[in-house]
C-alpha cells in the first residue's frame, strides 16, 4: 500500500472510530474507480468526503467537487467550441446530472469523458511509490 | 466533374450504346422525373464541392438488361428503368484508410428514396465496422421529401464536413470477461472525440454552431 493510501486509510479509520460508516454510495463509488483513483481524486480536489449525522446515524459519501465539475465542463465546452459545437441546454443538464448523482457508474462516465479532454485523466492516474 | 443526371448521359454506365431517349420526357415515374433528377443533381453539386468522387447511374430492371434501348419507344424505355442512383466517396482516406461513402437511390417500384451515409475502409473488413460503417440508413416515400432533405442536410453538415473520419469499431481494450475482441485497432483521442460528437448530436446533447471569424480591425 502506498504512503498516500496509508494517509487515506488513516483518515477513514479516524472517521470510522468516530462512528462514521461508508454509505452504500461511497462503497460503490470506491469499488467502481478503485482506491488509487480515490486517493488521487482527493489529492487534486476532484472528490471529497461528505459526512452525515442524521439522528446519530453517522455515514459518509464520496462526492465529486466543484473543481472537477468546472474542469470537465470548461474543457469540454472549449474543445467542442474548437470543433464548431456547443452543448445544448438539455445536454448540459444531462452531463451535470452525472455530478449531482454521483453513483459509481456516473463517476466512471465522467472520467471516461475526461479521457477525451486536454490533459485527459493524468491526475486521476498518477502513480505513487 | 461527375456527369449530370438527365437526358441519357448516365446510360453509358450500363449500356455502351447512345440512347436516343430522355427518360425524363413524357410522363416519367417520380423516381426518374425531372424534379427528382434536379434534386439529385443539387446533392451531387454539394458532394463535389466537398471534393467527393460522384458516380451517378441509372438502375435498370434486371430482366430488361441487354435489350437494345433504341429499339424501344420512350414509354417502353422508361419501363426498363427501376430508378436512379448516386454513389459518392471522399477522395482522401485518412491514415487508417477510412473514407466517407454516400449512396442515394430512388425506386420506381415503391416511389421511395433511400439515403445511406457512413464510413467505409480500405483496410478494415466491413464486418468490423459497427453497423457495417453506416451512420445513416433511412428510406423515405416520395411524400416525405421534406424529411429526406432534412436528413440530407444533417448528413452534409454534421458528418461529411468533419475532417476527422471516425468509424465506430469494436472496443480497443476488451472487458476482461470478453475474449473475442481484436486489439489492434488504431484509435486516437481525436477519433474517439469525433465518435462522441456523432453520438451527442444524435442524442441532442450538443449542437453545431457557426465558428466566428476574428474581426480584422485593419480591414475596410
Amino acid at each position: 500500500m502506498s504512503n498516500i493510501e496509508d494517509v487515506l486509510m488513516k483518515e477513514v479509520k479516524e472517521m470510522t472510530e468516530q462512528g462514521f460508516r461508508p454509505s452504500k454510495q461511497a462503497v460503490d463509488f470506491v469499488k467502481a474507480i478503485g482506491p488509487e483513483r480515490i486517493v488521487n481524486g482527493l489529492t487534486h480536489d476532484f472528490v471529497s468526503i461528505k459526512q452525515h449525522n442524521i439522528n446519530g446515524n453517522k455515514s459518509f459519501d464520496v462526492i465529486p467537487t466543484e473543481t472537477l465539475k468546472n474542469k470537465v465542463m470548461d474543457n469540454l465546452a472549449d474543445k467542442l467550441e474548437s470543433r464548431g459545437y456547443r452543448l445544448t441546454a438539455s445536454g448540459k443538464e444531462h452531463i451535470l446530472d452525472y455530478f449531482s448523482n454521483p453513483t459509481g457508474f456516473n463517476i466512471k462516465t465522467i472520467i471516461g469523458l475526461q479521457t477525451l479532454l486536454p490533459n485527459g485523466t493524468k491526475d486521476w492516474d498518477e502513480q505513487h511509490g | 466533374m461527375a456527369q449530370r443526371i438527365g437526358m441519357n448521359s448516365m446510360d453509358k454506365e450500363n449500356n455502351p450504346e447512345k440512347v436516343k431517349h430522355d427518360f425524363t420526357a413524357g410522363d416519367p415515374e417520380w423516381a426518374f422525373s425531372r424534379e427528382t433528377v434536379d434534386q439529385l443533381n443539387s446533392i451531387m453539386n454539394q458532394l463535389e464541392k466537398l471534393e467527393f468522387h460522384v458516380d451517378p447511374i441509372v438502375i435498370f430492371n434486371k430482366n430488361q438488361k441487354g435489350i437494345a434501348k433504341n429499339s424501344l419507344t420512350l414509354e417502353e424505355y422508361q419501363d426498363t428503368i427501376d430508378g436512379l442512383s448516386v454513389m459518392a466517396v471522399s477522395h482522401k482516406p485518412n491514415k487508417n484508410g477510412d473514407y466517407y461513402k454516400v449512396v442515394i437511390e430512388t425506386d420506381a417500384n415503391d416511389d421511395s428514396i433511400v439515403l445511406l451515409a457512413g464510413v467505409a475502409s480500405q483496410k478494415r473488413p466491413i464486418d468490423e465496422l459497427w453497423n457495417k460503417g453506416l451512420f445513416y440508413n433511412k428510406k423515405f416515400s416520395k411524400d416525405e421529401l421534406g424529411k429526406f432533405s432534412t436528413l440530407w442536410d444533417r448528413v452534409n453538415t454534421n458528418l461529411l464536413k468533419i475532417d476527422s473520419i471516425g468509424p465506430i469499431v469494436l472496443p480497443r481494450k476488451p472487458h476482461k470477461q470478453h475474449t473475442d475482441y481484436q486489439e489492434d485497432y488504431a484509435d486516437t483521442v481525436e477519433d474517439r472525440f469525433t465518435k462522441f460528437i456523432d453520438a451527442a448530436l444524435d442524442d441532442g446533447v450538443i449542437k453545431r454552431i457557426r465558428i466566428q471569424k476574428k474581426f480584422d480591425e485593419d480591414s475596410d
